[in-house]
């Protein structure tokens, strides 16, 4: 007995005593040092698929944190829910020499919801630990496992995925019995995959070995070209006690719609006859859509909660019919469920919701992709797409949030990748147009109108649904120019089929705007669209990337107090780049100021020796949109 | 401290007293009418709302228990109003015992077509509740079926064991209030102290008694039983640069007293200073943290203790503790692991942290003291009595040559004699002895100030170059310390900088004092400016506040109901001497000024020559206080704006080749 207590012992701290000594920090290679905040020395991945429903992770990782700018990444957060558990954590902090300095273990972590504030629940919940050490540079080298119940999210290895970390060495194993059959899918790897096969089972091993921190500069590709990937899904998968076979998006597609969609468009008959109703007073197909759209956005509001099986699966429409609300989820599949009842077809899409446009992973079909749904209808020659979480976003209007992506539309027939539509520098407008008199104390007065389209109307539209003394406010951070006063503000939608704007009116009056110095005025013309000038980037080594284009315009016509005295010679500029285009034309002319600016910005990737085109061009346009005009007036 | 009222339960009886309150019926005007005229332009109003607590005995807590009844009628006006409609309810666990919720009950009404009043009630299955932590639990629902012009009621008991201090009834929320009425029953063996914040009045106040409403031990006692009514509440709207809400916020807060047992004897909490500081210091987690002096000495370096310089002595033990104990991110005045065992485990709370630089203070033999402060986001304290809940912090104070100066060693980069902005709000209260304490002001001592230095040349190339040296001192240095630290190293940090300054290259960046916060944070930079503002043509125009120029106002409203509040003074000082060569003239430049507010609040001076061909250009900016009043915030607007002015104009400069 007190043999095996003394072997367990040993056993239990091997893993930490053997290593102890190579954890000083003298030890990393010079090269990894460079940009890192925190450099992993060790780090092993094993995942054991014993079956589909029990795959255990074995992480053991030893990261060392350089400074405190490092810090963030001595925190462990281990999220769990009903398909994870969470076993055995152990950890030990050695100092700068590789000296053990604490340990650690479960009953360290504090343990919370891991639900937003936006949320109303969510089954999530993690455990957090955050070392105490005041001394840098320290090493914090912690193994644990976790149980997961199903098969469809294992998680991934992608070890540089954070730029300033280092690697020294990073290992990604595999193991499950020989039959088992898997999709993978590697990116970068940097040595081919090991793999080994006995009877009873066979492992995959992927290694890395000294891997950088990389630079992180301004308009990269959302995606580093050099991200090491390895995805691994098994073709037959158990998830949340139903199965499945995925070769591809087509089945996957397939399978949502089959397993997590069918029989969900449960609309009690009094709202089935309610939607024919409102159909039946409209003509095309479109008409019947946008009325019912309009029907579901007073019923319904947004309201998330993630429960049960991994936050994938929708309630029924019945519950959003007794409710009025539920999640993006949920009310997608309420649209479809009203639409179903009048007869017209609509697919359920997974999209990859945010700002940064970021699609599926065309090549590989996985459920980890996409963070948000949206519904679209295939109209014959005018597909229309519906985002269900906003009541008051126009029909058809998609926004940033979900623009020019791939997604994936999950129908009967299986899944179909489709293409959200794109805004782009021509379609993505704010035109500005504005009369103002400058009076003798220097004060401009007049009226401004704007027009927005595009993705540029997504920016404007929710100001139509605020308060007077928020619509103020939000005008002052719009139109931050000392001493400015908004009037008679007024905004006007325009929807002509797809073309979609918003018209912002108003009178202003910027008191003091313009310096007089005797009888000179120093005005500065371009008052409310300075763009600022972009970071400087020395020896770019990453392409140059523009998620959105557009094009600004501001015109304006200033009458002056006096006339101007003599002649003031007038400016006409054009600068181009491969990433824009930029007009400024500034004609003085008797008690006039005309000002015309210009501005295209195109999306797109671009190479890397571009990216100092682009940064005098915006240079020079932020010097020019500065710019200041000393025009001497006839005195009076 | 948070031991728990237990009275022997068992001896305990409520008589036939119980008021529970239930929302009237819902008539069809409340949902035809639309707009307020308290606030027309209000997403969601509160047509009314109840509130009762009273003390009862709760058979299934075994225990007197605090039962807050809630009920709120709301109309749902738009869209926006929506999220008006979602509740959460947070209810506390104090050690072994926890709030629970009781007897949620809630409606949405709406007008149905034909007319009538459809109800539709919240079941239960669509309430949430949410383990956040160790310490809170939430719950959560949203009501069923909102649309616009919806009425919801919602009603529901929150049951406590917190005696010490009711919830506190909040008149004022972020949507206009028709009427709200809080009514408290509470048994004449307790008593509370009650205090109105905020500016609104009530508008009514009813009092009675309740003749034996609680049986104790046989004797039966009364029960005052208070109703406070307001009416035409506005909503509360939050403004910028100001305390937290809970300061102007009208709202009704409770603390015990004292409470008397059946036998006629009287405890008192918290009533006269005095007895605070006698309970605080015979308190294991605060006085009693002060006796562990000898574990200090021991652990010292023998460095220090051979200081004789008191100042020199307490920053180096400062720097010690600040360095050795790390945050753990819970404020509190108590200790939560002990100073000797925070000092051990290198991790501890707020308490745990300047406890332990107290007794380690006193240690090396100077005089310490523990200061209760209520932080910037929590209630400024009540002067009048104490009211000990309130604070939820704890600084220390040190005396040095007849001075006390602050110290809070949380923050590893904070320089001795500093606060943190959090720790910032009033004032606070320094305990001295058992016997002994006072009202002490939190400032810091220093204002936050960056001053920018540049001394350089003007090249025909239309470049400038020269040292820009800049200088930041107090809460500015510590800000910057934290930036400057979050790159990987100096390189990086300068990489940024060069890139964020687009007109501006940085040739050579020295750092001086970064991690060492007893001196100013100096950075200094040989820089290359490319001059080109201006897009006429012949002569050339050069503005040489290059650095951090004022171009947008930072007090831009129109309206201001609340004080200003900065944290600290400020001062920025810009001093730029650039040499040109003899060939090129000034033509003309901004006029020297002198701006000052009443009583010198702010002051802003601008004063540019040239002389012998080098162009001086000298500005300060000082805002010489932390707080302002409302009238002030438009003199500030306006300063600001003339500010704005002033550096619209540029310097002149003629050249004939």
């Amino acid at each position: 007995m007190i043999r095996i207590f003394i072997l367990f012992i040993l056993l239990s701290g091997w893993i930490f005593r053997a290593s102890a000594q190579d954890y000083a920090v003298e030890r990393i290679p010079f090269a990894l040092k460079s940009r890192a905040a925190a450099i992993v020395r060790h780090e092993h991945v094993l995942i054991d698929m014993k079956n589909d429903a029990h795959i255990t992770e074995k992480v053991s990782r030893a990261i060392t944190i350089m400074n405190k700018s490092g810090e963030e990444y001595s925190n462990i957060g281990l999220y769990y829910n009903k398909g994870k558990s969470i076993r055995k954590i152990e950890g030990v902090i050695y100092d700068e020499f590789g000296k053990p300095i604490g340990k650690f273990g479960t009953k360290d972590f504090s343990d919370y919801s891991a639900s937003s504030q936006a949320s109303l629940y969510d089954d999530v919940r993690v455990k957090h630990y955050t070392p105490s050490v005041h001394a840098y540079p320290y090493t914090i080298v912690y193994t644990y496992e976790i149980k997961h119940s199903q098969s469809l999210h294992i998680p991934y290895w992608n070890p540089n995925s954070i730029p300033n970390i280092a690697v020294e060495n990073s290992t990604y194993q595999f193991t499950c019995k020989p039959e088992q059959e898997l999709r993978i899918k590697e990116e970068n790897i940097p040595s081919a995959v090991i793999t080994e096969q006995t009877e009873k089972s066979k492992t995959y091993t992927w290694k890395a070995d000294n891997l950088p921190a990389r630079k992180q500069e301004p308009y990269s590709p959302i995606h580093s070209p050099d991200e090491i990937y390895v995805k691994i899904v098994p073709k037959k998968f158990y998830y949340f006690k139903k199965k499945g076979e995925i070769n591809d998006w087509e089945d996957l597609g397939k399978w949502v719609y089959e397993e997590l969609l069918k029989d969900k468009n449960d609309l009690p008959q009094a709202t089935v006859e309610k939607a024919k109703e409102i159909a039946s007073k409209y003509a095309t197909d479109k008409e019947k859509a946008q009325a019912l759209y309009a029907y579901m956005q007073q019923k319904t509001r947004y309201i998330s909660i993630q429960v049960g099986i991994g936050g994938i699966e929708p309630f029924p429409a019945s519950y959003v019919e007794r409710l009025g609300y539920g999640d993006c989820k949920a009310l997608v599949n309420y649209m479809y469920a009203l639409l179903d009842a009048v007869g017209i077809p609509s697919h359920y899409c997974i999209v990859e919701a945010g700002n940064t446009k970021i699609d599926l992973d065309r090549d590989f079909a996985n459920i980890v992709d996409g963070n948000h749904i949206i519904l679209c209808i295939p109209l014959a020659g005018d597909t229309v797409w519906l985002e269900c979480t906003n009541n008051k976003i126009p029909f058809g209007f998609l926004g940033n949030f979900t623009d020019d992506r791939l997604v994936l539309a999950c129908t009967p027939e299986g899944g179909k990748l489709l293409h959200t539509p794109q805004y782009d520098a021509q379609n993505n407008l704010q035109v500005r147009q504005g009369k103002f008199v400058i009076d003798a104390s220097g004060s401009v007065s007049g009226r401004l109108t704007t027009t927005f389209s595009g993705a540029q109307f997504g920016d404007r539209f929710p100001h139509t649904s605020l308060p007077p003394n928020e619509l103020n406010k939000a005008l002052k951070e719009d139109y931050n120019v000392d001493n400015i006063l908004f009037e008679h503000v007024a905004y006007q939608m325009h929807d002509n089929n797809a073309d979609l704007k918003i018209t912002e009116d108003m009178d202003l009056r910027i008191k003091n705007y313009i310096v007089r110095n005797g009888d000179h005025m120093i005005i500065q013309p371009n008052i409310f669209n300075r763009t600022a000038s972009i970071p400087e980037t020395r020896n770019r080594t990453n392409k140059v990337y523009i998620n959105r284009g557009y094009t600004d315009t501001d015109k304006f016509e200033f009458t002056l107090p006096n006339p101007i005295q003599g002649e003031v010679d007038p400016i006409d500029k054009t600068l181009t780049c491969p990433m824009g285009r930029f007009e400024l034309k500034i004609i003085p002319e008797g008690d006039k100021i005309n000002f015309s600016r210009i501005l295209e910005v195109h999306d797109g990737t671009y190479p890397p020796e571009d990216y100092d085109k682009f940064f005098d061009f915006m240079r020079e346009v932020s010097a020019l949109d500065r710019g200041k005009f000393n025009i001497p007036l006839v005195s009076n | 401290m948070k031991a728990l009222f237990v009275f022997s339960f068992l001896l305990l009886q409520t008589l036939a007293y119980s008021q529970v309150i239930h929302l009237p019926d819902i008539s069809k005007n409340e949902l035809l009418t639309q707009t307020f005229a308290i606030d027309t332009t209000a997403n969601a109003v509160i047509l009314l709302e109840r509130g009762s607590t009273m003390i009862q005995k709760s058979d299934a807590d075994m225990a007197l228990m605090v039962f807050h009844r809630y009920g709120a009628r709301t109309k749902i006006v738009n869209q926006e109003g929506y999220k008006h409609a979602d509740y959460r309810i947070p209810l506390y666990t104090y050690g072994s015992t926890s709030e629970y919720i009781i007897d949620i009950k809630a409606r949405t009404y709406n007008l149905a077509p034909d007319g009538s009043i459809s109800t539709t009630s919240l079941k239960i299955k669509d309430i949430f509740t949410e383990k956040v932590s160790e310490y809170l639990k939430v719950t959560k629902f949203t009501l069923p079926d909102i649309r616009t012009a919806s009425v919801i009621d919602v009603e529901y008991t929150v049951v406590s064991p917190d005696i010490f201090k009711f919830r506190t009834w909040a008149f004022q929320a972020d949507i206009p209030k028709i009427s709200s009425e809080y009514n408290a029953v509470i048994p004449a063996m307790f008593k509370y102290n009650v205090t109105l914040r905020g500016t609104l009045k009530v508008k009514d106040t009813k009092s009675k008694i309740y003749r034996e409403c609680l049986n104790f031990n046989g004797a039966k006692m009364d029960c005052s039983d208070i109703t406070y009514i307001m009416e035409d509440i506005p909503a509360f709207i939050e403004e910028e640069y100001m305390l937290a809400p809970k300061n102007y916020l009208s709202a009704i807060h409770f603390e015990l007293e004292e409470s008397t047992d059946p036998r006629g004897a009287v405890k008192k909490y918290t009533q006269e200073w005095a007895d605070v500081d006698r309970e605080l210091m015979s308190d294991k987690s605060f006085g009693g943290q002060l006796k562990e002096a000898n574990f200090f000495k021991k652990v010292f370096p023998s460095e220090i203790l051979s200081i004789t310089d008191p100042y020199k002595k307490a920053s180096e033990i400062y720097h010690f503790i600040q360095k050795h104990i790390r945050w753990n991110k819970y404020y509190g005045k108590y200790s939560q692991n002990g100073v000797k065992n925070s000092f051990e485990n290198r991790s501890g709370n707020i308490a745990d942290i300047n406890l332990a630089l107290t007794v380690a203070l006193q240690a090396g033999g100077l005089e310490a003291y523990p200061v209760l402060v209520s932080t910037r986001d929590n209630i400024v304290p009540n002067t009048l009595y104490p009211v000990i809940s309130e604070f939820n912090y704890l600084v220390c104070g040190v005396k040095i040559d007849g001075k006390i100066l602050l110290a809070d060693a949380s923050e590893p980069l904070l320089s001795f004699g500093e606060l943190p902005l959090r720790a910032i709000n009033d004032r606070g209260r320094i305990i001295y002895s058992r016997k002994s304490s006072e009202w002490i002001p939190l400032v810091n001592p220093l204002p936050a100030e960056t001053s920018y230095s540049f001394s350089g040349e003007y090249l025909k190339s239309g470049k400038i170059v020269g040292q820009l040296t800049v200088t930041s001192l107090g809460y500015d240095a510590f800000q910057k310390r934290q930036s400057i630290l979050k790159y990987a190293s100096k390189e990086e940090y300068e990489e940024k900088l060069d890139e964020r300054l687009t007109n501006i290259r940085i040739k050579k960046l020295d750092l001086s004092n970064v991690e060492d916060n007893t001196f100013p944070l100096i950075e200094t930079s040989v820089v290359e400016i490319t001059v080109g503002d201006s897009i006429t043509s012949g002569s050339f125009t050069i503005n040489p506040i290059f650095v951090n120029r004022t171009t947008r106002n930072p007090f831009n409203l129109d309206d201001r109901t609340y004080p200003v509040d900065i944290g600290s003074r400020k001062a920025e000082n810009h001093h730029i001497s650039i040499r040109f060569p003899e060939d090129i003239n000034l033509k003309s430049a901004p006029k020297s000024i002198s701006l000052v507010l009443p009583d010198k609040a702010a002051q802003y001076i601008y004063k540019s020559s040239f002389e012998n061909h080098v162009l001086t250009v000298d500005q300060q900016l000082a805002l010489n206080k932390a707080i302002y009043n409302t009238d002030e915030y438009f003199h500030l607007k306006e300063l600001f704006s003339r500010i704005i002015q002033q550096l619209k104009v540029d310097h002149l400069f003629t050249y004939t080749p």
